[in-house]
């Protein structure tokens, strides 16, 4: 399961950087979304899982003692993850509209004037 | 006490805020307040700092992290304060005469800010506290060295005093930290009983040394001196009240501090003697060179702040009270009012004869028409040579009684070095006075300002200065035996023949030796360059901005997919650095594979195939889509992973960014072919590839190695009893890292606010 989902965060990483090295916006946006999939697994995975975890809810009464438990500070973190992430692809294709309007244009220039 | 305190600190500072508010003129009358003030407030506590008195307020800063924002009134801590406002007192009345119309309102800020800063330095007993005075020393020196902005000069010699004082600034904020790791307490106060546990810590060399740091660039130590005489381009008054009297006396004031903390390692002394010693030699030699009589003022400052350190190099441990040896405060006081004093006056004959070059002015016959400048520049350079009568003298066979009566190896190599020391400012003093006011000729009308518009009114304030140097001549034992240093015994009356012993002899030498040399100096000296010191310091700077410009044009070039590239390549170097150490067997209970396996095989097939067939597929419509199955097949995995939150946060934000992508591509052109060559495609591919390997490695190190106490385990326990909220994470995010979410929920409003504006912008420009 640990060993699983360890390669497929490493595909989604891997997939999603080589879209975001493109220079073409669209290319970018795909691969930022996906990138971000891949590091939200990653982290996941490296909190890992004991042996027969339960979900992170509590039961009236039995508190904390019936565990184990999956660690519920990882999914927390993804949590937040995922949303950031979504207002970042927002902001990120905002700003490509309105590149393309201003320049025409669906990809970025780089600065290799020096 | 603690409003007083707080009220020294604080007057300034709301001086400063009120300048800023007022017309020049009003600037300037206000600013002859807040010092006065500050006298009135400490003159009444002097006697009892003087005989040992020492007040400490507590003012709590930050508790739970131990810093506080303690002041302390002590001996020490009362004198710095009497001689920042009192000398500041003078500048100010000085500037605002001199100056003229230069004096902004901004440089009245400025330099009452600077007093400000400087009261609230010597007053503080945190270390912290301390420092954030210190810092803002320097930046108000900044802006009063760079006041004539247009001037390249100027703002060089600013730039240059601020970086090494500011380096200085960060060994100082270096050093606190690891001293405050030691002794486990940033008040000063609290450390000296602490001195056994702090000098047998292993790190105790590093936090003198980074402290001594500090002290040395403040204090314009070899090899720290050179921003001093840059610093000269300020007007007269600025170098008098912070290059020579104040600003320059906060390393020799970290030194007392520290003096009782680290007296007894083996390395303080030694090293104070050293570098004080060499910076007297090197400052003294350099004012002999000098030509510049502003610059030869400066480099005798550098040689007098020499002394005063290694001072605190001779003194046994034992003999330092209270963070001062016998004759500090003499010798301070001394140096800090002859030497602002002569600032004025060099300000004064500059402005009178057009020129402060000494080899236009040794020509020239200036006595006859300065006459009362001449008298006070003469009584200056007299006890800047440590000529008999005035308050030099005593400071100067103050300092050879120490030397003599150390017992430490080279002994004989410091006095000879003390000797020669005291020759040469004998021949620079000798320069100043005599140079300047004998030549051969009468001064030619043509140069200079016109007489009208200087008021030689301004010469009462030097005179003001000079004062207790030719009481505390006259009147030793009342002047420095009760008034200055209370408790210690000295002459009652003039003692310069008291009797003829060693100190006497080595007077008398020094005497000749320095006559000998200026007789020498008339005769053979030539016109030289600037010291090479401040030379070899530009050239140094330009190597390292030349060195930074090249490596951020290595970095940064190409574009983003570069940058990318740069900084993962040094992430990765990071993550494979902390796992070089290998990995220890996995933990029992651990779970690499299980029965999940099987359910698990699906997602993790339309994940991988998603992923892989976003990537390849030519056809954005259809990426877009397989990257969403990736999306959704996630969720099915965060299932299994035991984390209902996530799969449904998954979904609906896998859905709404699929309807953003494909409604945005709409209105950008058609994907053509991947823009990047083929070669480029297999660099970026292999890259990539790799450091997906990279963290997949990862992933699974960690995470078949679960931590032995996983971070969430307390906020399990807690969840219950504490946050009364049975789901743990919901708990964790609204609770126990409320203020985690407050930021997501910050960078969510900064993205939309983002999102509205260019969306806006373009509706407007469409509109019109």
């Amino acid at each position: 399961m640990i060993g699983l989902a360890a390669a497929l965060s490493g595909v989604l990483f891997a997939c999603g950087l080589y879209l975001l090295l493109s220079r073409n916006l669209q290319r970018m946006a795909i691969g930022f979304l996906l990138l971000s999939n891949g590091i939200n697994l990653f982290v996941l995975t490296s909190a890992g899982l004991p042996a027969r975890a339960a979900p992170p809810l509590l039961v009236e009464g039995e508190g904390a003692s019936r565990g184990p438990f999956a660690d519920p500070l990882a999914q927390a973190f993804i949590l937040t993850a995922i949303v950031i992430g979504l207002g970042m692809a927002a902001f990120l294709l905002a700003l490509s509209t309105r590149h393309h309007d201003a320049s025409g244009r669906d990809d970025v220039e780089g600065d290799d004037e020096t | 006490m603690q409003t007083i305190l707080i009220a020294i600190i604080a007057t300034p500072f709301v001086g400063a805020m009120a300048t800023l508010f007022l017309s020049a003129r009003w600037a300037g009358r206000i600013a002859f307040f807040p010092p006065a003030l500050v006298l009135v407030l400490a003159i009444p506590r002097w006697p009892a700092a003087a005989t040992g008195e020492t007040n400490i307020v507590t003012i709590p800063w930050f508790p739970s992290a131990g810093m506080t924002a303690n002041l302390r009134l002590d001996h020490l801590g009362a004198f710095f304060v009497l001689l920042i406002a009192g000398v500041g007192l003078g500048i100010v009345q000085y500037s605002r005469a001199y100056l003229g119309k230069k004096a902004t309102p901004r440089f009245w800020a400025a330099l009452l800010a600077f007093m400000g800063a400087m009261l609230g330095l010597v007053l503080s007993d945190s270390l912290l506290l301390l420092f954030v005075f210190w810092e803002l020393t320097t930046l108000a020196s900044f802006l009063l060295i760079g006041m004539g902005g247009q001037i390249p000069e100027a703002r060089a010699g600013a730039i240059r005093a601020f970086i090494v004082t500011g380096a200085g600034g960060l060994s100082l904020l270096a050093g606190t930290l690891v001293l405050g790791q030691i002794a486990g307490t940033y008040d000063l106060s609290s450390m000296p009983a602490r001195a056994e546990r702090i000098l047998a810590s292993p790190t105790r060399d590093v936090a003198l040394l980074l402290m001594l740091g500090g002290a040395f660039a403040k204090s314009a130590q070899v090899p720290f001196h050179f921003w001093l005489p840059g610093a000269m381009a300020a007007p007269a008054p600025v170098s008098a009240y912070l290059h020579s009297a104040t600003m320059v006396k906060a390393g020799i004031f970290l030194i007392g501090r520290l003096s009782p903390i680290f007296g007894a390692s083996p390395a303080f002394q030694p090293l104070l003697l050293t570098v004080g010693l060499t910076t007297f030699l090197v400052g003294g030699w350099d004012a002999v060179r000098a030509w510049d009589l502003k610059k030869l003022l400066a480099h005798s400052t550098v040689a007098n702040l020499g002394v005063l350190t290694a001072l605190y190099g001779v003194y046994p441990p034992a003999e330092v009270q209270g963070g001062i040896v016998r004759g500090e405060l003499l010798s301070i006081t001394n140096h800090a009012l002859y030497k602002s004093a002569l600032f004025l006056l060099v300000g004064w004959m500059e402005k009178v004869s057009g020129t402060r070059d000494l080899s236009i002015l040794k020509e020239e016959r200036w006595f006859q028409r300065e006459p009362v400048a001449g008298v006070l520049i003469g009584i200056g350079a007299i006890t800047m040579g440590g000529f008999p009568f005035l308050l030099g003298f005593m400071s100067k066979e103050v300092f050879l009684e120490a030397l003599l009566h150390a017992r430490f190896p080279g002994v004989v190599a410091a006095v000879a070095a003390a000797v020669v020391g005291g020759a040469m400012a004998v021949v620079y003093a000798l320069k100043l006075c005599v140079s300047t006011f004998w030549g051969p000729k009468v001064p030619p009308d043509s140069r200079g300002y016109p007489r009208a518009a200087l008021s030689r009114w301004l010469l009462v304030v030097p005179a003001v200065f000079l004062l207790p140097h030719v009481i505390g001549g006259i009147a030793p034992g009342w002047f420095i035996g009760s008034v200055l240093e209370p408790g210690t015994h000295w002459p009652a009356w003039i003692a310069v023949w008291h009797h003829i012993d060693r100190i006497f002899l080595l007077s008398v030498s020094t005497l000749a030796l320095g006559v000998g040399g200026y007789l020498l100096w008339r005769r053979y000296a030539e016109v030289p360059s600037q010291p090479e010191t401040q030379i070899a310091f530009d050239r140094l700077a330009s190597t390292v901005l030349g060195a930074s410009n090249w490596f951020s044009h290595a970095a940064q070039a190409g574009g983003h997919p570069r940058y990318l590239v740069v900084m993962l390549v040094f992430a990765a170097a990071a993550a494979a650095a902390a796992m070089r150490g290998g990995s220890p067997p996995p933990l029992p209970g651990a779970e690499a594979w299980s029965v999940d396996l099987a359910a698990a095989s699906l997602p993790a097939a339309i994940v991988a195939a998603g992923a892989v067939l976003a990537v390849l597929m030519q056809d954005r419509v259809s990426k877009v889509v397989l990257m969403a199955a990736a999306g959704y097949g996630l969720a099915v995995f965060y299932v299994l992973f035991r984390a209902p939150d996530l799969v449904l946060t998954q979904i609906l934000v896998e859905t709404i960014s699929l309807l953003l992508l494909l409604l945005v591509f709409q209105r950008l052109p058609r994907l053509g072919a991947d823009e990047r060559s083929r070669g480029q495609r297999a660099m970026h591919g292999l890259f990539a590839a790799a450091l997906g390997l990279g963290v997949a490695a990862l992933a699974w190190a960690s995470g078949i190695h679960p931590a032995a106490r996983p971070a969430g385990v307390e906020q399990l326990a807690l969840s219950l009893p504490e946050a009364k909220g049975r789901n743990v994470v919901n708990v964790i995010l609204v609770d126990f890292r409320g203020a985690d979410t407050l930021g997501e929920i910050t960078v969510l409003a900064i993205a939309a606010i983002g999102v509205v504006a260019l969306r806006v912008g373009r509706a407007r420009r469409e509109g019109a």
